[in-house]
């Protein structure tokens, strides 16, 4: 699979009479697009509004975010979201680097908020820990639709808590379609320019005696072509496809700093290293996706063994493991690391560190095998953020005190994306 | 700028006051420094000042050792200093344990920052060293000054409250603390490096190393269980309906004890669980399934059990600190202990 990706860079965003890319500024008829995102009558309203990096704003209630992507055939842009289900990772995408489509909303009936804050800062400490506090956001705040804030609908009943009521997944789904029908909107303006860069992505035959890598890729609050992944054995992927839109957050009960954005997808940290180092320093070969939260000890052993048996197939002998966070997903993804090693699969663990307190080991579960662990940082260290001019997205934090307009002591874990185990990040924790 | 004032603990012998004979002299206080202190002066420069050297025979510390170390406290005190120094004890144990004790009373009570310095297998090391500043030294008094060294230069940017650099940097014994930081690299690219280091057979270094857990022996069995008092001890969260206490759902600080008396088994509409880490539908549906009050009072009325124990300890388990966690295990211990239960059933979720 040859995957071409041909980024355009923006260098600003404006209203407009008409959307187009016009010398390096992204300019949006804000009506045309508030009309596409209206389509979905989840919504009674949509805020649009631009923020740049340096900006006194803070983003609250965020949600996922997306670069804006384009794909003719073949393939399909964000396929199930918005495009057909059809295969991606190879043909031609384009791409607008330096702009990111961020949606926030207030909670519907049956949505548990315990998870769901996430804040993203244009300035300060908090925007230099986030890529959306480098990119020039365009924030979709949607205004549910009344019937989605009605709790004595049967379907706002929360059958389980980790995902919320049937409506508040629903509406979950119709922010992401929302988010990344804007994203294609956006990219297709440059469907016919020439790109600034091209990229190729290819696992080319590597030279022989290279140490062979899979990926195994904890998911959460993912789904792979539009499929929730919950109960389903671990199966491959392609890296190109992870880089190409098959991969969507579509949850945001995932603590913000943990969550892997659709954004953190495209760019996802250790499939780019991998890719930048295949052939020269290793030979990627592929990666292995599985479910997180499965509470059963016989399914995680299952899950393990089957994940293990996919890299052997695939001829592994080390691997990269990311772990999603949470108690149960722990389980599984040190199981892959005991049966790896036992296999003779050398493993590193990426992981963030979820503990309470600085004192504490810190581990959920852990194997003896867990000797290489890079981590991305302690999520319940406090960061100080400063006082900001203007708030998007709601009014008040979802069970976080304070006013969100003031200086802010938030706990890492608030900043979306700042320790996602896909390594797109520089947080680390160290013993003192 | 104002020097710093420094207070030197150190035991009798290096006091100049004498040997193991002279082991059970009593706290005393001397002007400016004493012995070692010198060496301390010079390393701690001009900005600071070794005020007062106090010291206290080793066996006199060992042997009264609250009173003693709200002796020397007080006597430090009295020199309204910036920063203590304690030591550095070296291999010695009673004169370890004598400035582990003085440190952290220091520390806790004249709320000023203090530092000592020890060989890693100091017995007082182990105790000491999650909560203290303890630089390493050598076994034996040969590695005064590099210790005293780098006692100073730890000791002044604490009084200066600057950040300190990484355990092995700056020469002490890691606490076991964990901070976040932001690194040169990203995550991902430290992932790629260290497992290529790692198939290549060269050097690397985990970032997060793995605990060192106690292990808990089991306990005799009970001899008679049809006479045995049982009670139920659950960290799934089950608590009486709406939370009175507010034990939170996640990363708990506290645990509560509740009433059973008079409960033939829990009822959705009297309990509930407020844990932040399961789904607890189920559990809410029948609280029985997390806490068996009532397969327990069956029991209890066929006779399977001498009786239930008419109260229950709860807390969350939910990414609660083993510190924490290590506290509520002792505090509960002790009432179980005073409620002369023989057995107890943990459920867990």
């Amino acid at each position: 699979m040859r995957l071409e990706l041909r980024t355009t860079i923006v260098d600003d965003v404006h209203w407009s009479g008409a959307t187009r890319l016009a010398g390096g500024v992204l300019e949006i008829e804000r009506d045309e697009l508030r009309t596409l995102i209206l389509e979905d009558a989840a919504f009674e309203d949509v805020t649009l509004d631009i923020v740049r990096p340096g900006d006194s704003v803070r983003i609250i209630h965020a949600m996922d975010a997306a670069e804006p992507s384009w794909k003719s055939d073949p393939g399909s842009t964000f396929p199930t979201f918005v495009g057909p289900p059809r295969t991606v990772g190879e043909g031609v995408t384009h791409r607008l680097s330096g702009v990111a489509v961020v949606t926030a909303s207030n909670a519907v009936a049956g949505e548990p908020t315990y998870w769901r804050e996430a804040v993203v800062d244009m300035t300060g400490p908090g925007a230099a820990l986030t890529a959306f506090g480098a990119t020039t956001n365009l924030v979709l705040t949607f205004t549910p639709h009344p019937s989605y804030l009605d709790a004595s609908r049967p379907d706002a009943a929360i059958e389980n808590i980790m995902v919320g009521s049937s409506l508040a997944q629903r509406y979950n789904r119709s922010v992401r379609v929302a988010e990344l029908k804007t994203a294609a909107y956006l990219a297709r303006t440059v469907a016919d320019r020439q790109a600034d860069e091209i990229k190729t992505y290819e696992l080319t035959s590597a030279p022989a005696g290279l140490p062979r890598v899979v990926y195994f890729y904890q998911l959460s609050g993912a789904t792979v072509y539009g499929e929730a992944m919950d109960g389903m054995l671990p199966t491959l992927i392609h890296p190109n496809e992870v880089l190409d839109g098959a991969i969507v957050n579509v949850r945001s009960n995932v603590h913000a700093s943990n969550r892997t954005s659709t954004y953190a997808n495209q760019h996802h940290g250790l499939i780019e290293e991998l890719y930048a180092r295949h052939g020269r320093d290793l030979d990627f070969r592929g990666v292995i996706v599985y479910p997180a939260a499965s509470d059963d000890v016989n399914e995680k052993e299952l899950l393990a063994e089957y994940a293990v048996k996919l890299a052997r197939l695939l001829g592994a002998d080390a691997a990269c493991a990311s772990y999603a966070g949470g108690g149960h997903p722990a389980v599984e993804f040190m199981l892959i690391c005991r049966k790896c090693e036992r296999a003779g699969i050398r493993t590193v663990l990426v992981m963030p560190e979820i503990y309470g307190t600085p004192d504490d080991p810190g581990f959920v579960y852990f194997v003896p095998e867990a000797e290489r662990i890079v981590s991305t940082g302690r999520t319940t260290q406090v960061v100080d953020l400063p006082a900001v001019d203007r708030v998007i997205g709601g009014d008040a934090f979802f069970d976080v005190p304070g006013v969100p307009a003031e200086a802010q002591r938030l706990l890492y874990r608030y900043l979306l994306g700042c320790g996602t185990s896909a390594g797109n990040g520089r947080l680390t924790a160290r013993t003192y | 700028m104002t020097k710093l004032r420094v207070v030197h603990y150190v035991n009798q012998f290096f006091a100049g006051i004498g040997g193991e004979d002279r082991a059970s002299e009593p706290p005393g206080v001397r002007a400016g420094v004493v012995g070692p202190g010198q060496v301390l002066q010079r390393a701690l420069g001009a900005s600071a000042e070794v005020v007062a050297t106090v010291y206290c025979g080793d066996d006199f510390f060992a042997e009264h050792e609250e009173d003693a170390a709200a002796t020397v406290v007080g006597l430090i005190g009295r020199h309204q200093p910036d920063l203590v120094v304690a030591g550095p004890a070296f291999n010695a144990g009673r004169y370890g344990f004598a400035c582990g004790r003085i440190c952290r009373a220091v520390e806790d009570i004249l709320e000023i920052p203090a530092v000592t310095g020890m060989y890693p297998d100091n017995p007082a090391v182990e105790l000491y060293r999650p909560s203290l500043y303890i630089v390493v030294s050598g076994p034996n008094a040969v590695s005064m000054p590099a210790t005293l060294e780098r006692m100073a230069g730890l000791g002044l940017k604490r009084a200066r409250g600057e950040r300190l650099g990484q355990p092995g940097d700056e020469g002490y014994l890691a606490r076991g603390m964990r901070f976040t930081e932001v690194a040169s690299q990203s995550a991902a690219e430290r992932a790629v490096d260290m497992l290529l280091a790692s198939v290549r057979g060269e050097a690397w270094q985990t970032e997060w190393p793995l605990p060192d857990y106690d292990r808990v022996s089991p306990p005799t069995p009970i001899k008679d269980i049809r006479r045995a008092t049982i009670a139920l001890v659950t960290s799934g969260g089950i608590v009486p309906k709406g939370n009175p206490d507010r034990i939170e759902s996640t990363y708990a600080t506290k645990w509560k004890k509740y009433s059973l008396a008079g409960v033939a088994a829990l009822t959705p509409d009297g309990w509930q669980s407020i844990h932040g880490g399961y789904d607890t539908t189920r559990a809410n549906e029948d609280p029985n399934r997390v806490l068996p009050v009532d397969v327990l009072r069956e029991l209890e009325a066929e006779g399977a059990i001498g009786r239930l124990l008419d109260q229950y300890w709860v807390f969350v388990g939910s990414g609660a600190s083993t510190t924490n966690a290590r506290r509520f295990a002792e505090q509960m211990a002790d009432e179980l202990r005073d409620s002369s239960v023989e057995g107890v059933i943990f459920t867990a979720t």
